[in-house]
């Protein structure tokens, strides 16, 4: 940050100089009189400044004779020194409790914060946070209103989504921009600031790669002049799950078995029957305990800075490791940068920065409703063992007692399948992104970038044999597969910035283009003699000709032309205007692009002449209106209508396996770019010399034409459907966030909270009023559908009303001719709304029950220091929003073949436990309690949780002194992530992704961690 | 360095030039699979449309489970593991919704929509005569296959199916549900004479295209459209009689002599053939493995679904082999693994198993000899699962005579006579429906089918299904006692006459009603 201002204010400072007094002098900070390198100088109402130095000084030629001198620092307070002739200054600068002088970087280009005409936030107290044991994604969390964060589970491999202000297409994804590059990664120790482009407006200009979704803007920590500097961070800690369901033990699951029988009218079974199969009435395992463990987390990173007036220099590497709590589950990676900036002339500058790392893991897919680890340990019966006699795993029964095995279902052993998981996917990337900035005369710049990024993934995966008795597999594999994924970005823009007298413009244009090519080739081999870790190879499959190796190629290409126009009065008016031109290889060449437009104002009346409220630090009105074009959720070349693939025919007396083409899709000429409409009214407010700061924005946001699969009737014989532009989502709210912080003598202070609401609505969806969304639970339940007047994928359910206390009750309840509602329901069955009161219990009487986005979210922050001591604690939560339990849908009845149960099955309802709202125990379902889409698995998401509690302690200056090592700055610090969570969701965790339907999400974690912070 | 300003803009210049504006630029080419632009151009092309359409023969959906679970509504069998949606299916509280059986309709349209495509586009194509009538006919054949798979199952006198005509267009393709089932049935019948045209006999396929549409079947599946037909239309009856005979006459089928041998796999392509599922252990039928007893007593991942009932074994005549070669009871010796095996079963339901399809798992090694998939969840076998045999297509015209007021007995004594029993004079429908069912039980040939269109369905299914319950399911000797094992149905005529449309294509498509009462 403090290397942007730098950046803009040399930029600034090399315009115009008709000076008339010589200032000069130096910058130091007010408790400790050390020099500040960097510091910005400016003489107010012009764009005539310069910098400190690295002994803090300055020299500046004023533009008049006498005038006002304004110094700005990041995160100090701005002072403004009136000056008369030449002077010498010595000036103190004392921390603000807010970063208020930031720069702002909003593509191509950066503001001051006070001066954006837009919706950005910026997240601040950035330090503190970065402690935290959680990803770059992970740390924004509660911290903005607006920027909802969702962990999908707690899998060390899946990353939290992040949805800005609402849904409106199947594609809302984020763009990360980093230090102006879109797309390329970051380190989360090597941010410095990090700001999210809310509103249409501020994000236009990123254009098409943005979607609907927002854009992140992330400022790295930059060389500095002068000055070597080290900065380091090392902590580790542990990780556990907690809240976890637990199995009935082999006693309960006979007795469940065995009255599911008979409650159903079938004869039990045998293997239920302690004196007839004995082996079976013994708990040996607690499956749940011996899926999950506590995994260790670390991270360490380093970042060494330096360079002189004309070459600058940046190193930095990060190496993170992450153990999961489900067993062998994993997620490390190593990356690094090097950023080199050359000043060649006064007016020529070029970066270099360069990028490369590695990432590598092991995900369980816990979503599976049929083999998911945490789903298996409930299904596992509590008499198997995790291995048998013979230290192999175990099946669902011993092997001496196969004779039983049918009784049970097709299981596979948990750990086994935690445990054999034999994966090697490591992915590599490495870029380069070359910048150049030339003054190709007084006020015109001319910057051209080039980004070249490679990026290659192996994965290969040794499939053993599963012998074991449950759900066998007498075959070995081994798959391999590899992608490369090259491409490039060019970027040009010509800036001119004039200032004539209070008038401030800023013209920018430019032009982008690029190319993306991902390549790859897929190979199974079957028939592995040995399973030895060294004979896993491929030379030892034994057939290869079962799977068809398969090849990949996609190109994808992009064009864009843009402008903007700033124009600013008196630092009292602000607009802002721009134009773009998008065009991508996605779409059909006739109609493959798009305009799209902003435009945005803001009044500072705290500027104004008038304004004279000695609390008010700043006040001002913003206005903002902008358009962004999308085209993420159609796929290369939807225009062509392919043939596919089919799934090999086998025909002939040798039984060949013969290829196949059939027609995969019905192209759509037509489609054209989705466009994301906002509108933002804020205002921005600072109070009480800066300490008190209020920020709040109302938005509507429309998404025009929004993109997503057209209705694909089976007449059309394509298992492909095409994509259409479909209708339109709306979503508006309110944000609001206010900081105070202050410090008194040794204490400084700083309290934040936020808070959003969002109300999302489909409003047009063409042809149909309902559109089913692709998300189904074991093929049984579907419960995802978007519908006009209602949010976003919502849960569309048939509506219960408790459950029949007696059979008369369920007699009873009929419709107007007399006749049963549900003829096939009991005592203990739920009871279903006739919602059209046709007689039948049928899709017809589905309603709309809301949906998995909530409605609110909010975070609270405080942060406080004494002496060496800091101390920092977030909390958030979501409120309004409702997760599809749909766990209990196979944990809660014994309708499922022979699988264990949830322990809360014990609590169904029966005749003498009328007061629970689990259905009967059954082995039949005739009622399909556990197979209708109803509301009866719906539950309230809403939570609270400590997200995070960091306590910090720094050695004082005078005991590193006295080891000599007086400029180095040492802090232990200890932190625990997701403490507590407060909720009345009956799941693990209520942050379950995937548009909130839950199977036994693997679980958000707890961290606690140690670390240790060193920068000298 | 010291560089001027000139020498660097130029050079910016090139780089400008190289990101510069361009349509070429935006137009990628795509790789791989073929699409419109480049199809329908070679023998190869044509050839692999036509093997497309053969493809759900080896998946699950469709020749696994899929119908089967449909065919389980009958009599003959019961639900043997307890799971809701199976348990719901045979007790008619079935919302069509269930992945097992729902993908039927989505994949058979999908047949049919490859076949429209062959039958557009094939006929410009210049490649060989011979070879196009070939294409042409398995195409005719397997879009009229479609949609006799669907018809009997969805549509009756209220409503057809829809019929996708050749050459519609996109604006069209939703296409509603015909007027009624014979509509359908007629559709089917000019499908499989056009293909009988083009077609030849099975004697004439060249090994290597075993499995592909021939002749016979073409008359063969005329005669089934018009066996269902008859139910709304008893002129139909003559035009079954016509079919059958085109096969019987042909020369080309007779029945082996021996019942067991149909389901061998070495007879996958005996005289008796005359459609199956084509199946191999890599890519096929799982349907043996379903059968079989649930985890196949620790050697094999038998899927244990179906058990039969006491009432089948009954049906038989004493002395009726077919009985023994159909279904296995407590203590009956049987080849398993390479081990000669007496039967038992600590789960089986009825204490019955079905015996017919048993014959990939006899060897010593199954895996190894390449008759059984060595992947438990995918047991796919090397058996063909015959569709129509010989023997349906005698009692095609038996019934088919029987019910014009005509002697049967010829057809059904050959069927009879090779089960070793004593022929009929004067057979009744009474006697052909008994006939079916025993010869023809367990096979996709569909008991629950039969019964709905002779109207038995509501009366039988209102008794309740029996079993064998042993003293000790461990001991093939134990003596047994018949217990009610499924109590007694409710099927309504009227609205389980057919089965629920798949709500989910119903939501697809804006012109798609369900079936009344659903």
């Amino acid at each position: 940050m403090k290397k942007l201002s730098l950046l803009l204010l040399t930029l600034i400072g090399l315009t115009e100089v008709y000076s008339q007094a010589v200032l000069k002098g130096k910058i130091v900070e007010k408790s400790t009189n050390e020099p500040l390198v960097g510091a910005a100088v400016y003489e107010k109402g012009t764009t005539n400044g310069t910098i400190s130095d690295s002994e803090g000084r300055f020299n500046l030629n004023a533009k008049s004779n006498n005038g006002v001198l304004v110094f700005s620092f990041v995160s100090y307070q701005n002072q403004e020194l009136v000056f008369t002739g030449n002077q010498d200054f010595t000036v103190q600068m004392e921390t603000s409790s807010v970063g208020l002088d930031e720069m702002v970087v909003i593509g191509y280009g950066s503001v001051h914060k006070d001066d954006l005409s837009t919706s950005v936030g910026s997240l601040e107290g950035i330090k503190e946070l970065k402690s935290r044991p959680a990803s770059t994604t992970g740390l924004l969390q509660g911290t903005l209103p607006g920027v909802n964060v969702m962990n999908q589970g707690g899998d060390p491999g899946q990353d939290a989504n992040i949805v800005i202000r609402g849904l409106g297409s199947p594609s809302d994804r984020v763009l990360w921009v980093v230090d102006g590059v879109p797309g390329a990664p970051v380190n989360s120790e090597d941010i410095e600031s990090i700001s999210v482009l809310k509103d249409a407006a501020a994000a236009a200009i990123y254009g098409s790669s943005v979607g609907s979704g927002g854009v992140i803007v992330v400022t790295t920590k930059q060389a500095k002049a002068g000055k070597l500097s080290v900065d380091a961070n090392y902590f580790t800690g542990i990780q556990t799950a907690n809240n976890l369901p637990e199995a009935l033990n082999a006693e309960e699951f006979n007795r469940v078995k065995n009255l599911a029988a008979d409650n159903a009218g079938l004869g039990r079974s045998d293997a239920f029957d302690a004196s007839k199969n004995p082996d079976g009435a013994v708990t040996r395992t607690d499956w749940m305990d011996e899926i999950f463990r506590t995994g260790k987390v670390s991270r360490f990173g380093v970042s060494l800075s330096g360079g002189s007036e004309k070459i600058k220099a940046l190193a930095s590497v990060q190496a993170d490791n992450e153990e999961g709590v489900l067993l062998n589950t994993y997620n490390k990676s190593v990356k690094g940068r090097v950023n080199v900036d050359f000043k060649l002339h006064d007016k020529i500058k070029f970066s270099e920065s360069v990028q490369a790392g590695t990432t590598e893991g092991y995900s369980n897919d816990t979503y599976s409703g049929y083999t998911g680890a945490i789903i298996s340990a409930i299904y596992m019966p509590p008499s198997a063992s995790v291995y048998d006699s013979k230290g192999n795993f175990g099946g669902v029964v011993s092997p001496d007692n196969l004779k039983y095995a049918g009784a049970y279902g097709d299981i596979v052993n948990p750990v086994a399948t935690l445990e054999r998981k034999d994966v090697y996917n490591p992915e590599y990337y490495v870029r380069s992104t070359s910048s150049l900035d030339l003054e190709l005369f007084s006020g015109l710049t001319f910057n051209s970038m080039f980004t070249v990024a490679g990026n290659q993934q192996l994965e290969e995966e040794f499939m053993p044999k599963r012998p074991e008795p449950g759900k066998p597999l007498n075959e070995n594999s081994k798959s391999m597969s590899t992608t490369f994924h090259n491409n490039w970005l060019s970027e040009n823009t010509l800036t001119y910035k004039k200032t004539l007298n209070k008038h401030q413009f800023t013209l920018m244009g430019g032009y982008s283009a690029s190319y993306e090519k991902t390549k790859g080739f897929d190979l199974t081999v079957y028939g592995f003699d040995s399973e030895l870790e060294s004979a896993r190879h491929l030379v030892n499959g034994s057939n290869w000709s079962k799977t068809k190796p398969g090849e990949e190629m996609d190109e994808l290409s992009s064009t864009s032309l843009f402008s903007r126009v700033s124009y600013a009065y008196d630092n009292r008016y602000f607009l802002t205007g721009s134009m773009r031109n998008d065009a991508s290889s996605k779409l059909y060449v006739d109609n493959n692009d798009g305009n799209f437009s902003a435009v945005s104002g803001a009044w500072k009346i705290s500027s104004e002449p008038f304004f004279n409220v000695g609390a008010v630090n700043l006040l001002k009105l913003r206005a903002s209106w902008g358009q962004i074009g999308n085209v993420n959720s159609v796929d290369n070349y939807s225009y062509v209508a392919g043939y596919e693939a089919t799934r090999g025919t086998v025909l002939g007396q040798n039984k060949e396996v013969l290829s196949g083409l059939g027609l995969e899709n019905v192209p759509n000429l037509g489609l054209s770019w989705e466009t994301s409409e906002q509108t933002d009214f804020g205002f921005d407010m600072n109070l009480f010399n800066n300490k008190l700061s209020l920020v709040a924005d109302y938005y509507i946001k429309y998404t025009k034409q929004f993109i997503d699969d057209l209705p694909n009737p089976a007449t059309y014989g394509t298992p492909v459907a095409s994509k259409g532009n479909i209708g339109e989502v709306k979503n508006e709210g309110f944000e609001l966030a206010v900081s105070y912080g202050d410090t008194k003598g040794d204490f400084t202070y700083r309290v934040g909270v936020n808070m959003a609401t969002n109300k999302n609505k489909v409003t047009d969806l063409g042809n149909s009023d309902i559109q089913w969304v692709d998300e189904s639970v074991r093929q049984v339940l579907r419960p995802i559908y978007n519908g006009v007047d209602e949010p976003w994928h919502s849960f569309y359910l048939i509506e219960t009303d408790g459950i029949f206390q007696s059979d008369k009750e369920a007699a009873a309840y009929v419709d107007k001719d007399g006749n049963r509602i549900q003829p096939n329901a009991v005592a203990g069955d739920l009871k279903f709304i006739d919602k059209n009161g046709d007689g039948v219990i049928n899709d017809e009487d589905r309603l709309f029950m809301g949906s998995a986005t909530p409605e609110m979210t909010y975070g609270f922050n405080a942060y406080l220091a004494y002496k060496g001591f800091d101390f920092a604690m977030l909390w958030q939560g979501a409120a309004g929003h409702k997760v599809f339990n749909a766990y209990k849908g196979v944990a809660y009845t014994a309708s499922e073949q022979g699988y264990n149960m949830d322990k809360r099955i014990l609590d169904a309802w029966s005749s003498s436990n009328t007061g629970s709202d689990i259905p009967r125990i059954s082995a039949t379902d005739p009622n399909k309690n556990f197979q209708t889409n109803s509301d009866w698995f719906l539950e309230d998401a809403s939570y609270l949780r400590l997200k995070n509690i960091t306590i910090g302690y720094t050695l004082p200056q005078s005991l590193l002194t006295r080891v000599k090592a007086q400029n180095v700055k040492l802090r232990f610090y200890a932190s625990a992530e997701n403490l507590l969570t407060i909720t009345n969701y009956s799941g693990m965790d209520p942050e379950v992704g995937n548009y909130g339907i839950d199977v036994a999400k693997y679980p958000v974690a707890r961290k606690f961690t140690f670390g240790v912070n060193v920068n000298f | 360095m010291k560089l001027k300003l000139y020498q660097l803009l130029l050079i910016l210049i090139p780089a400008l030039g190289f990101v510069a504006c361009s349509d070429d630029f935006l137009e990628n080419e795509k790789f791989g699979a073929p699409s419109t632009e480049n199809f329908w151009q070679t023998e190869g092309d044509a050839m692999a449309a036509v093997n497309a359409l053969y493809t759900y023969f080896s998946e699950d959906d469709i020749v696994g489970r899929g119908f089967m679970w449909y065919v389980c509504a009958g009599d003959d069998m019961v639900v043997g593991r307890d799971k809701a949606q199976s348990v719901n299916m045979k007790n008619f509280i079935d919302d069509g919704s269930n992945g097992y059986t729902a993908k039927n309709w989505r994949y058979m349209y999908r047949i049919i929509g490859r076949a429209n495509d062959i039958i557009v586009n094939v006929p410009s194509m210049s490649i060989d005569k011979d070879l196009k009538d070939f294409i042409l006919g398995q195409a005719y054949f397997l879009r009229g296959w479609a949609y006799l798979w669907l018809a009997p199952r969805y549509g009756d006198d209220r409503a057809g199916i829809p019929i996708v005509k050749e050459g519609t267009a996109l604006s069209e393709l939703d296409v509603p549900r015909a007027k009624n089932v014979s509509e359908n049935y007629k559709q089917c019948v000019s499908d499989f004479d056009k293909a009988a045209k083009l077609l030849p006999y099975f004697d004439e396929l060249p090994a290597d295209d075993y499995g592909r549409a021939h002749k016979t079947a073409c008359w063969a599946y005329a005669a089934k459209a018009h066996l269902y037909n008859a139910e709304y239309d008893a002129t139909s009856y003559a035009k079954v009689v016509e079919y059958a005979d085109k096969v019987i006459t042909s020369g080309k089928h007779g029945l082996l002599d021996n019942y067991t041998d149909v389901f061998k796999v070495e007879n996958n392509w005996s005289k008796e053939y005359i459609w199956s599922f084509v199946s191999s252990s890599d890519k096929g039928c799982i349907t043996p493995s379903v059968f079989l007893e649930n985890k196949g007593w620790g050697k094999y991942n038998g899927w244990g679904y179906w058990h039969a009932t006491n009432e089948l074994y009954e049906a038989y005549e004493e002395g009726d082999p077919r009985r023994e070669a159909t279904i296995l009871k407590f203590g009956d010796e049987f080849q398993y693994f390479g081990e000669t095996m007496r039967y038992y079963s600590s789960n089986n339901r009825t204490g019955m198993q079905f015996r017919k399809f048993m014959d990939p798992f006899t060897s010593k090694d199954p895996v190894a000899d390449g008759t059984i998939n060595a992947n438990g969840d995918y047991p796919a076998t090397d058996l063909n699962m015959p569709l129509i045999r010989y023997a349906e297509v005698l009692l095609f015209k038996a019934e088919a005579l029987i019910m014009q007021g005509k002697s049967g007995d010829g057809p059904l004594n050959e069927v009879r006579h090779r089960a070793g029993l004593d022929p009929l004079t004067g057979a009744t429908m009474d006697d052909l429906k008994h006939e079916r069912r025993v010869e023809l039980a367990a096979e996709w040939s569909d008991r629950h089918q039969d019964l709905v269109r002779w109207h038995d369905a509501q009366a039988t299914y209102s008794k309740p299904l029996h079993g064998r319950i042993h003293s000790n399911l461990l001991e093939p000797d134990s003596p047994y006692e018949i217990k009610e094992v499924w109590p007694a149905r409710k099927f309504d005529p009227v609205v389980n006459h057919v089965w629920p449309i798949p709500p989910q294509e119903i939501e697809q498509s804006e012109v798609l009603v369900q079936n009344k009462g659903y």
